[in-house]
């Protein structure tokens, strides 16, 4: 059982988002301001928090600073503010994920799992040392296997050896080119579509959101890397 | 008149006119009364007939007619000289007087006898009333001979008597018999005289009053004359007067001059006269002058007055105008005219000093015109600078005036306004731009927190089960026109950042192949869903742009998204890369769906499709979000339409290696 904390000044989307997340392992707690948020998260043992920024008396970027000073519950930030600079302060201040308005409710209940399973079941973080990892992919060269939040994704041998020359390389960008030559050992003729193909089906599989991925990134005009933060 | 009579007479009595009359008469006759009486009683005196004198006085030894007397001593001389002697006979027979020449010796000096008369008019015929000698000394000899055949004459360098003889019975009008009747008279009436004069300069005095004391009473405020009066200048009267009063006397001494000595009567008459005009005279000018310095303080009321005080308002107005004026005056003129007196100046120095071997003031022209010239070249150079630094955009560039003068300045100033006119424009519009940013900003973030719910509950509404055909039907509209307006939002948001540069730009060096092979695997599987065969050329060595990837690639992602949307099912798309010149062109060719019925300048515009049916997905906003980004990167876009065939052609700076 998870207590899920969904705070929103808009009652119709707090609502929406009850009904798409309306499932027996999650009660369900809603806010309509970032103090009702703190009044409950004081009350009750929160597991996760999905929270609007642009909210009356406290906004959600206050409340989540708040919520940091004593707790790391995972808080998915949702709103309508779409820019780079807004989502890279709001990662920055403290939230785990970011969502904009107007989202998919599906990727909503999507990331909300992603987050808990990584909270309550991954946050131990015993790491073994053949066990490759980016935030929630992990790959394990012994087994062959990749998991996602814990659970196996099927991969391709060549998209699983894409996934491994990435994530041994975190941070590192590969040119379509160098990841031909290194997978396919052959000269890249013509073949960089390829590898961009490989890596669109990879982000398809592992990424919440395909056209914003969390983990495998684009670097557009030079090639791709696996992010290093995670 | 009337009005002039009444005022007069309700004034007083003294300031009517007839009063005015009645002074001025009494004035004259008195005056002439006075200046008479005195002239007589003067006369009197010097002939001590008031007995002052110690000296016994009487008619006959008044030797009253010595001037007439010598007059007649020379006349006759002068007859003589000339050998005259009828013409002597003749004058003196029709004279009050008659003049005998006698000889004189040593021995019998002072006795006269017979025999010693040369000459003479005098017969003895009347005992005369007094007789007179003259001694002269003739300068030349003369001698005729009389009518008795008497041989007669004069030596030269002898002394004559000239006895002189005046007749008392005065048989003939003349000077003298007039001056003697005179004396006589004025003796007798040598004490009322004193009277008389007296009364006169009382009378004088007293009609001059009157007139004054008339002159300031009849001065009314109302009164036209008033006005009149006011006309007359007070120097200008004063110099009339003094003008006047210098002719008289001029007058009087050149008639005095003009009369023969004896006659004193003449003289006195004229002298008296002319002391009554000179009165009068001075009563008029005392009268206007009155008139003109009442109610007003006499300076104010003189011609020099009025003309330096005209003079001074004149420099007044001048000295206030003289900028304006100056400035009223066109350049062009101003600059024609100093030219010009420069030239004139230049020539007459030549002319006058250059003969003479003197260069100095030519030296000096020069010397003058080089700080000037000199100035005019500084204050050039500085709008010069303001020009350049203005035109290369550097909007805050001020031009020092200090120093410039007249136009110079002003010029300067324009320049500083244009600089600062010119940064307060930008900076308005770009306010105007950022402000035109934020207003679409807010506007979006607004509509999507509704639209939020819009989406989610027609989405939740599609997925409901139901056995009503029509009601799935409708959600599944809402939802997909939501799911439309939200992409609309989104473009919105992005065409207002990038036509308004509102992103961030960072540009790095990027391979065209790489990014186009990125692209092209994100929409491989959109492609093949179209059935889209693509073709993609480009050289063999990797070719490098300056530009930021992200930003490119969301253009390639509108054009890519436009091809997918717009390109002919089942034909091929090509992407080519060409290296031209230093130029990188990437060009994506394909054949449209639907017949392009807007021109290619009119795709670029916002809101603009092919089809105008608008029944399409998209908004129109793809290719101009991607026309912007791509000038964003200082790269530029061109759209190419030849009847189905649609071009994009993508221009970039090739990167050197």
């Amino acid at each position: 059982m998870y207590h899920i904390l969904i705070c929103d000044d808009e009652q119709d989307i707090v609502n929406a988002l009850k009904i798409y997340l309306n499932d027996a392992d999650y009660i369900l707690h809603e806010a309509n301001n970032g103090r009702e948020a703190l009044a409950i998260l004081q009350r009750e043992d929160i597991h996760l928090v999905l929270m609007d920024i642009m909210m009356p008396e406290m906004d959600g970027m206050e409340a989540m600073v708040k919520i940091r000073e004593k707790s790391n519950v995972p808080i998915i930030l949702l709103t309508a503010k779409s820019e780079d600079s807004d989502k890279i302060l709001g990662l920055t201040v403290g939230a785990d994920d970011y969502v904009t308005k107007p989202f998919n409710p599906v990727e909503v209940s999507a990331r909300v799992k992603s987050q808990l399973r990584r909270y309550m079941q991954l946050g131990g973080g015993n790491v073994r040392s053949e066990i490759l990892r980016c935030g929630a992919i992990e790959l394990d060269d012994k087994e062959k296997k990749v998991l996602l939040d814990g659970e196996e994704v099927s991969l391709t041998p060549t998209e699983y050896e894409i996934l491994k020359l990435l994530m041994e390389n975190q941070g590192q960008v590969f040119s379509p080119s160098e990841i031909y030559r290194k997978i396919w050992n052959d000269v890249p003729y013509g073949s960089e579509n390829t590898v961009a193909v490989h890596i669109r089906h990879l982000r398809e599989k592992l990424e919440i959101n395909p056209a914003e991925p969390r983990y495998l990134k684009v670097v557009w005009g030079q090639g791709y890397k696996c992010e290093k933060s995670f | 008149m009337v009005e002039v009579e009444s005022v007069g007479k309700n004034k007083s009595l003294v300031g009517s006119r007839i009063a005015k009359i009645i002074g001025g008469l009494l004035l004259s006759l008195s005056s002439l009364v006075a200046s008479a009486s005195i002239l007589c009683c003067g006369f009197a005196m010097t002939k001590d007939f008031y007995g002052v004198s110690t000296a016994q006085s009487s008619l006959e030894d008044m030797r009253l007619g010595y001037y007439a007397c010598w007059n007649a001593a020379y006349t006759m001389w002068d007859y003589v000289r000339q050998l005259d002697i009828e013409g002597a006979q003749r004058y003196f027979s029709l004279k009050n007087f008659d003049v005998n020449i006698l000889f004189i010796t040593a021995e019998d000096a002072g006795q006269e006898r017979e025999r010693d008369i040369i000459f003479g008019t005098y017969d003895g015929s009347y005992k005369p009333l007094m007789t007179q000698d003259f001694y002269i000394t003739a300068e030349e000899g003369v001698h005729w001979t009389a009518e008795d055949g008497k041989q007669k004459f004069i030596r030269r360098g002898g002394t004559y008597i000239f006895r002189v003889y005046v007749n008392a019975a005065f048989p003939y009008h003349d000077g003298l018999r007039l001056y003697f009747k005179l004396t006589e008279l004025v003796y007798q009436m040598r004490y009322t005289l004193i009277w008389t004069a007296i009364a006169g300069c009382v009378g004088t005095i007293l009609s001059f009053m009157l007139l004054m004391h008339s002159a300031v009473r009849s001065n009314g405020k109302a009164s036209p004359q008033t006005e009149k009066m006011k006309g007359i200048y007070l120097d200008l009267l004063l110099v009339f007067f003094l003008l006047g009063a210098i002719g008289i006397l001029l007058g009087e001494i050149r008639a005095i001059t003009l009369l023969s000595n004896w006659d004193i009567v003449l003289e006195m008459l004229f002298a008296a006269v002319s002391i009554m005009v000179l009165v009068i005279w001075v009563t008029v000018f005392s009268y206007y002058f009155v008139r003109g310095i009442k109610n007003r303080k006499w300076w104010t009321h003189t011609l020099i007055y009025m003309v330096i005080s005209s003079f001074f308002r004149l420099l007044k107005f001048l000295g206030r105008n003289f900028v304006k004026i100056l400035r009223e005056i066109p350049l062009i003129w101003i600059t024609m005219v100093s030219y010009l007196a420069i030239c004139v100046l230049e020539f007459f120095g030549g002319v006058y000093f250059l003969e003479a071997g003197i260069d100095m003031l030519w030296l000096i022209d020069k010397l003058i015109l080089f700080p000037i010239v000199i100035y005019v070249a500084l204050c050039c150079r500085r709008f010069l600078a303001a020009g350049e630094a203005l035109a290369g955009g550097q909007l805050d560039h001020t031009v020092s005036t200090s120093g410039m003068i007249g136009k110079m300045k002003k010029h300067g100033e324009n320049l500083n306004s244009i600089g600062q006119g010119i940064t307060k424009a930008v900076e308005e519009r770009t306010k105007s731009e950022r402000l035109k940013t934020e207003l679409i900003t807010n506007v979006t973030h607004d509509l999507k927190t509704p639209l939020t719910s819009i989406i989610n509950y027609s989405r939740l509404l599609s997925e409901q089960e139901t056995e009503n055909n029509e009601i799935a039907e409708y959600s599944q509209v809402l939802l997909r026109q939501s799911e439309r307006l939200k992409k609309l939002l989104e473009d919105l948001l992005e065409a207002s950042k990038a036509t308004t540069g509102n992103l961030e730009v960072n540009l790095v060096p990027c391979e065209v192949g790489v990014i186009l092979a990125q692209a092209v695997g994100e929409y491989q599987r959109r492609l093949e869903e179209k059935e889209l065969e693509l073709h993609i050329t480009q050289p063999e060595e990797p070719v490098r742009i300056m530009a930021d990837g992200k930003l490119l690639w969301r253009a390639f992602d509108n054009l890519l998204n436009n091809i997918c949307k717009y390109a002919h099912e089942n034909s091929r798309v090509y992407l080519n890369v060409e290296q031209q010149e230093g130029e990188v062109r990437i060009i994506f060719r394909n054949m449209s769906k639907y017949a392009l019925s807007v021109s290619a300048e009119e795709l670029g515009e916002r809101f603009v499709r092919g089809d105008k049916s608008r029944h399409m997905e998209g908004n129109g906003l793809g290719l101009s979000i991607a026309k912007s980004l791509l000038e964003l990167q200082h790269g530029t876009m061109q759209i190419l339409i030849d009847g189905d065939l649609f071009k994009v052609i993508l221009s970039f700076k090739q990167l050197e290696e």
